[in-house]
C-alpha cells in the first residue's frame, strides 16, 4: 500500500542520489473542529493538510525549502540547494537512529468519534451555560485531528508517529451595565476527552465569581495567579532558558547553569514525556529523543531548552527542544509540556491565609514586554478580589506589574498541591508577593 | 498549477452543486523569508503552497473543506456539502446571505518592484550589510534581530452566483530590531516597513536602523514612569495600532451580528468620541499592507465609514453579517489563506486628518507621555493594553526624557472619548506581523493615524 509520505522517501532518496546530507520531514493530517458561535452551530469544518520541508548541507552551508501538497519533490530539493548556497553555515549533524521513549500519541477512540457525538458535546456545553445563565453569549468548539508525522534523513534516521488530538473549548461572555465579562476554559491533548464537566464547572464558577464587582486602591499587593495566568509570569524564565538566547548573549541566565536563582520551593520542567499532556512526543522535530528536563531545580537553574543547532553551538547536549510550527518551517526551540512542581498548601488554604489580594485567572497584553528582564504587566482580563480570605468580587479596569525574578527569589508565598493539566501545562496556583497594582481610578 | 483548466473546472463543479450557496477559492504562493539573529543568518527558506477552500451552505447549516492537492476538489465539495448538511438541522436561527452583484474580474495589480524578480543574494545582501551596520553601531548592541519575508499569491475565487475573481496578491514585511544589552538587562529598538506593491520600501533603512540603535542604548539609562493617569500624544504608528485594536476590532459585524447586547452597544449613531474624530477602513490604498480589491467573498472592497463626526456610522462586515444585521456588505470578509473560512477582517484602518497642527497638541501638556510606537498591543473589545517600544516624558509642553516600561491601558470607549486634538498631518504607517483573529494570524493590515492626544490615559509601569 502506498501511503502520502512515501513521497518523503522520494525526496530524501533525491538527496542521496546527489550525494548530499539532508533530512526530510513530512507532516499530514485531517483536522475536523466543530464550531458554536452566539450560542448556535455555526459550521463544522474539515482541513486535510500534508506538507513536506527538505533541509540539505551543501558546501557546509544549511538551505530549507517547503512545499504542501503532492508531487513538488524535486523542485523542493532543487530550491533548498539554491538556498543552501547562501545559507547559514552548518554548525551540527543530523541525528542518527538511536531508542526512542514509547509514548502514546495515538487514541482510536478518537479516530471513532461520530460526528453526532462531536455536536451533542457541544451543545450541551452551550446549553450548560445558557441554562446558568440566559444572558450569556456562548462560544464552544470541539475539535478532533488524526495526522501522521514522518522524518527522515540521510544518517538512516526513519521515524513514523501517528498522532491523535482532541480539544473542547467553551467561552462565554456577559454585557454588563458596567461592561463585558470574558470567561471560557478548554481541554485536550493526544486522548479522547471523556469528560467536559470540568471545563463546564470552571466557566460556571467564573461567572458566578464575576457576578459580584470589586474595587481595589493603588498598592502593591499579594497575588495568587491560577494555572490559566501562570503562563505570562513563566514567559521570562523561558525566555532566559532559551539555548538562541544563552548562545546570543543576551540571556541574563547565560553562564548561570549550577546557580540558585529562585526560591528553592520552585521547580519548572519541560517534559515531553508526560502522557497527558498534549506535547507529549517520542522524538522531537529532528529526530532526538524526547526527555524530561528540569529547567529551574528546587530554585537552581539546571538546563537550558536546546535543539539541534543552539546545542551545538553551546558544545551542550540537545534536550529535544527542536520544534516545527508545520512542515513549513524550520525547527526552533519550544518547549514540550511545562510542569511546575506542586507545593503543599492546598488552595482554599492560600486563599483562605490573604488578608488583602487579587486572584488572578488571566490576563491582557502581558505578552509584549522585554522578557529577558523579568518584568510582566498587563492589564487583569480575569481577576478577583480577596479580602480576608474571601473572594470579594470580580476587579476591573486594573494592570498588575512584577518583576518575575525578584518575585520568584524572594516573593514567593506559597504554591498549591493540587495542579490542573490543560493541554501542555501542568500548573498549581502560585501566591507572589509585591505586586505593584494600579487602577484606572 | 494550469489556472484556465482550474477555473473552467471548479465552475462546472459550482453550476452542478445542489447547496444553496458555495464558493470555492483556489490558491498558490511562493514565499522567501530569511531571519539573522546577531551577526549569524538563523534561517532562509522559500516555500511554494498550494490549496483550496470551500465553502458550502446548505438551509441552516456551513460546511467547510480545505485541501492541499489540486486533484481533490470535486471531492472535497462533496464532504464540505456534507458538512453543511449535517449542520443545518442542528440550528435554529437561518442564514441569510446579502445579494451581490456577481464579479467577473482579472485584477493583477501593478507591482513597481517585484520581490520574486529579485534573486535571493541581493535580498540577503542588502539585509546582511544592515545587520552589520546595527552590530558596529554602538559597543552596547550584543545582538539584532532581521527579519525579511515575501510572499506572492495567486488567488481565484469563484461561487455558484457567477461570481470569479482572479487576483494577485503581493506582501512583503520585516523588521530589524537592535538590542542593547547591559548586565542582566536588554533593550531594544526597531525600525520596519512592509508594502503589497514595492520592494524598494527595503533600500534606504539605514536612518532608520541607526535611531532603532540610539534607541536601545539610551533605554538603558531610561528611567520608568510611575503608573498613573497620564495625558498621551500619540504618533502615528501607535496612534493607528491604537484605531486597530481599540475600534477596528469592534467594528467586525461578524461578532455582532448574533448578539443582541453588543448590537445595542454599537447601534449606529450614537456617539463614540468627539467632533472631529473620523475612523474608516479601506482597501483601497494602494502600497499599504491592507491593499484589497475583492474580499474573499468576492465583494468589492469598499471604504466604510466607521465613526464619521464623533458618531458611529458603519462596520467591517462580511455578506453574511451585512444581511443579518439588514446593512450592505463592504468587502471585509477575509480568510488568511486556503486553510481557513473568511470572517469580516479589517484592511487599512484609518484616524481621520484634524485640524491641529502637532505644536499645539503638546502645548499645555505640563506631564504627560508621548509615545512613539508601539511594541504589541491586545484588545477585549472593551479593555485595551498596549507596551510602548519608544516613549517620552512631557514636561512643561515638551517630549523630554526617555522612559522604559510604559504600558497603556484602558476603557475603549471612555479613551476614544478623551481624544481632544488630532494633527492635520496622516502618517502612513506600516508595520510587519499582521492582525490576528481566532487562529487566522497574521493578517497583513496597514493603519494610517495623525498625531492624537487623549487625556487620562491609565499608565502601568513600575517606576524604578
Amino acid at each position: 500500500m502506498t501511503v502520502w509520505h512515501d513521497e518523503g522517501k522520494q525526496i530524501l532518496d533525491i538527496l542521496v542520489a546527489q550525494g548530499l546530507e539532508g533530512e526530510v520531514f513530512c507532516s499530514g493530517f485531517e483536522r475536523e473542529p466543530i464550531r458554536f458561535e452566539d450560542n448556535e452551530l455555526k459550521m463544522m469544518e474539515s482541513s486535510t493538510r500534508t506538507g513536506f520541508g527538505v533541509r540539505v548541507v551543501e558546501d557546509g552551508r544549511v538551505g530549507f525549502a517547503a512545499a504542501t501538497g503532492p508531487g513538488n519533490g524535486r523542485a523542493l530539493v532543487e530550491k533548498a540547494r539554491n538556498v543552501a548556497r547562501f545559507g547559514s553555515e552548518v554548525e551540527y549533524e543530523f541525528p542518527e537512529p538511536r531508542d526512542y521513549p514509547e509514548v502514546d500519541t495515538f487514541d482510536p477512540a478518537i479516530e471513532d468519534l461520530s460526528a453526532d457525538e462531536m455536536l451533542n458535546c457541544g451543545s450541551r456545553m452551550v446549553e450548560s451555560v445558557r441554562a446558568y445563565e440566559p444572558a450569556a453569549q456562548v462560544k464552544a468548539s470541539v475539535s478532533r485531528s488524526v495526522g501522521t508525522a514522518r522524518l527522515l534523513n540521510t544518517r538512516g534516521l526513519d521515524l513514523v508517529q501517528s498522532a491523535t488530538g482532541h480539544g473542547v473549548g467553551l467561552q462565554a461572555t456577559l454585557v454588563g451595565d458596567d461592561g463585558l465579562l470574558h470567561t471560557g476554559d478548554h481541554a485536550g491533548g493526544h486522548h479522547l476527552v471523556t469528560d467536559v464537566d470540568p471545563v463546564v464547572d470552571s466557566v460556571l464558577w467564573q461567572m458566578e465569581a464575576a457576578s459580584r464587582v470589586a474595587r481595589i486602591e493603588d498598592g502593591v499587593y499579594p497575588v495568587v495567579f491560577a494555572p490559566t495566568g501562570l503562563g505570562d509570569i513563566l514567559r521570562p524564565l523561558l525566555a532566559c532558558a532559551d539555548g538562541d538566547s544563552v548562545h546570543r548573549g543576551i540571556s541574563p541566565w547565560r553562564d548561570r547553569i549550577g546557580e540558585r536563582l529562585l526560591d528553592p520551593r520552585f521547580t519548572l520542567v519541560d517534559d515531553g514525556l508526560l502522557p497527558e499532556g498534549s506535547g507529549a512526543t517520542p522524538w522531537d522535530d529532528e529526530g532526538i529523543p524526547s526527555q524530561t528536563t528540569p529547567i529551574i531545580r528546587e530554585g537552581i537553574l539546571e538546563n537550558y531548552l536546546l535543539d539541534l543547532k543552539s546545542s551545538a553551538r553551546l558544545g551542550m547536549k540537545p534536550t529535544g527542544n527542536g520544534f516545527r510550527g508545520g512542515s513549513g518551517s524550520l525547527p526552533g526551540i519550544a518547549a514540550s509540556n511545562l510542569v511546575v512542581a506542586a507545593g503543599d498548601t492546598p488552595v482554599e488554604e492560600i486563599i483562605g491565609s490573604m488578608e488583602d489580594g487579587l486572584l488572578v485567572l488571566s490576563l491582557m497584553g502581558a505578552w509584549g514586554a522585554n522578557p529577558f528582564a523579568g518584568r510582566v504587566s498587563g492589564n487583569v482580563n480575569l481577576g478577583f478580589r480577596i479580602v480576608d480570605g474571601e473572594i470579594v468580587g470580580r476587579v476591573k479596569d486594573c494592570m498588575i506589574y512584577l518583576s518575575v525574578f525578584e518575585a520568584l527569589e524572594d516573593g514567593l508565598l506559597s504554591i498549591s498541591s493540587e495542579r490542573e493539566l490543560r493541554h501542555s501545562t501542568l500548573f498549581p496556583h502560585v501566591l507572589l508577593d509585591g505586586v505593584s497594582v494600579s487602577t484606572g481610578g | 498549477m494550469d489556472w484556465d483548466s482550474i477555473k473552467i473546472h471548479i465552475e462546472e463543479l459550482l453550476r452542478r452543486t445542489p447547496a444553496d450557496y458555495a464558493e470555492i477559492r483556489m490558491e498558490e504562493s511562493e514565499t522567501t523569508s530569511f531571519r539573522f539573529r546577531g551577526p549569524k543568518l538563523e534561517t532562509v527558506g522559500e516555500g511554494i503552497s498550494v490549496g483550496g477552500a470551500i465553502r458550502v451552505l446548505s438551509g441552516r447549516g456551513w460546511g467547510f473543506a480545505s485541501f492541499n492537492s489540486p486533484g481533490e476538489i470535486e471531492e472535497r465539495l462533496a464532504r464540505a456539502t456534507r458538512l453543511a448538511e449535517l449542520a443545518s438541522p442542528r440550528r435554529n436561527r437561518p442564514v441569510k446571505l446579502a445579494p451581490v452583484d456577481p464579479v467577473r474580474q482579472v485584477f493583477h495589480p501593478e507591482i513597481s518592484s517585484d520581490p520574486r524578480d529579485i534573486p535571493l543574494e541581493r535580498k540577503m545582501r542588502r539585509f546582511e550589510d544592515y545587520n552589520r551596520r546595527m552590530l558596529e553601531a554602538a559597543e552596547e548592541i550584543t545582538s539584532t534581530q532581521v527579519v525579511y519575508g515575501d510572499r506572492k499569491t495567486r488567488l481565484v475565487f469563484a461561487n455558484n452566483q457567477g461570481t470569479l475573481v482572479d487576483q494577485v496578491k503581493l506582501d512583503i514585511q520585516g523588521a530589524l530590531v537592535a538590542m542593547a544589552t547591559r548586565g542582566s538587562d536588554t533593550q531594544m529598538g526597531n525600525a520596519y516597513f512592509g508594502s503589497s506593491t514595492d520592494y524598494s520600501v527595503t533600500a534606504g533603512l539605514e536612518e532608520g536602523i541607526d535611531e532603532a540603535v540610539r534607541t536601545a542604548v539610551a533605554l538603558l539609562d531610561a528611567p520608568g514612569v510611575p503608573g498613573g493617569r497620564y495625558t498621551v500624544i500619540a504618533a502615528p504608528p501607535m496612534a493607528g495600532v491604537f484605531a486597530h485594536e481599540a475600534f477596528g476590532h469592534l467594528s467586525e459585524a461578524d461578532d455582532l451580528m448574533e448578539n443582541e447586547r453588543m448590537r445595542e452597544t454599537m447601534t449606529l449613531g450614537r456617539r463614540f468620541g468627539p467632533e472631529h474624530l473620523n475612523i474608516f477602513d479601506t482597501g483601497d490604498s494602494p502600497g499599504s499592507r491592507g491593499f484589497l480589491k475583492y474580499d474573499d467573498e468576492g465583494v468589492p472592497a469598499k471604504r466604510a465609514d466607521l465613526i464619521r463626526e464623533g458618531v458611529l456610522v458603519g462596520r467591517l462586515h462580511s455578506r453574511q453579517s451585512a444581511a443579518t444585521m439588514g446593512e450592505e456588505p463592504t468587502g471585509s470578509a477575509r480568510a488568511l489563506d486556503h486553510r481557513f473560512p473568511p470572517m469580516c477582517r479589517m484592511r487599512n484602518t484609518q484616524i481621520g486628518a484634524g485640524d491641529a497642527e502637532l505644536e499645539d497638541l503638546f502645548a499645555g501638556v505640563d506631564r504627560g507621555l508621548y509615545v512613539v510606537s508601539p511594541y504589541g498591543g491586545q484588545t477585549d473589545d472593551e479593555m485595551f493594553t498596549f507596551m510602548a517600544g519608544k516613549a517620552y516624558l512631557i514636561e512643561g509642553g515638551q517630549p523630554t526624557e526617555l522612559v522604559r516600561d510604559v504600558t497603556l491601558t484602558g476603557n475603549v470607549f471612555h479613551t476614544l472619548t478623551n481624544i481632544d486634538m488630532i494633527d492635520r498631518e496622516v502618517g502612513r504607517d506600516e508595520s510587519p506581523g499582521g492582525c490576528g483573529k481566532g487562529e487566522q494570524s497574521p493578517l497583513p493590515v496597514g493603519h494610517w493615524s495623525p498625531h492624537i492626544r487623549i487625556r487620562d490615559v491609565t499608565v502601568g509601569g513600575g517606576a524604578r
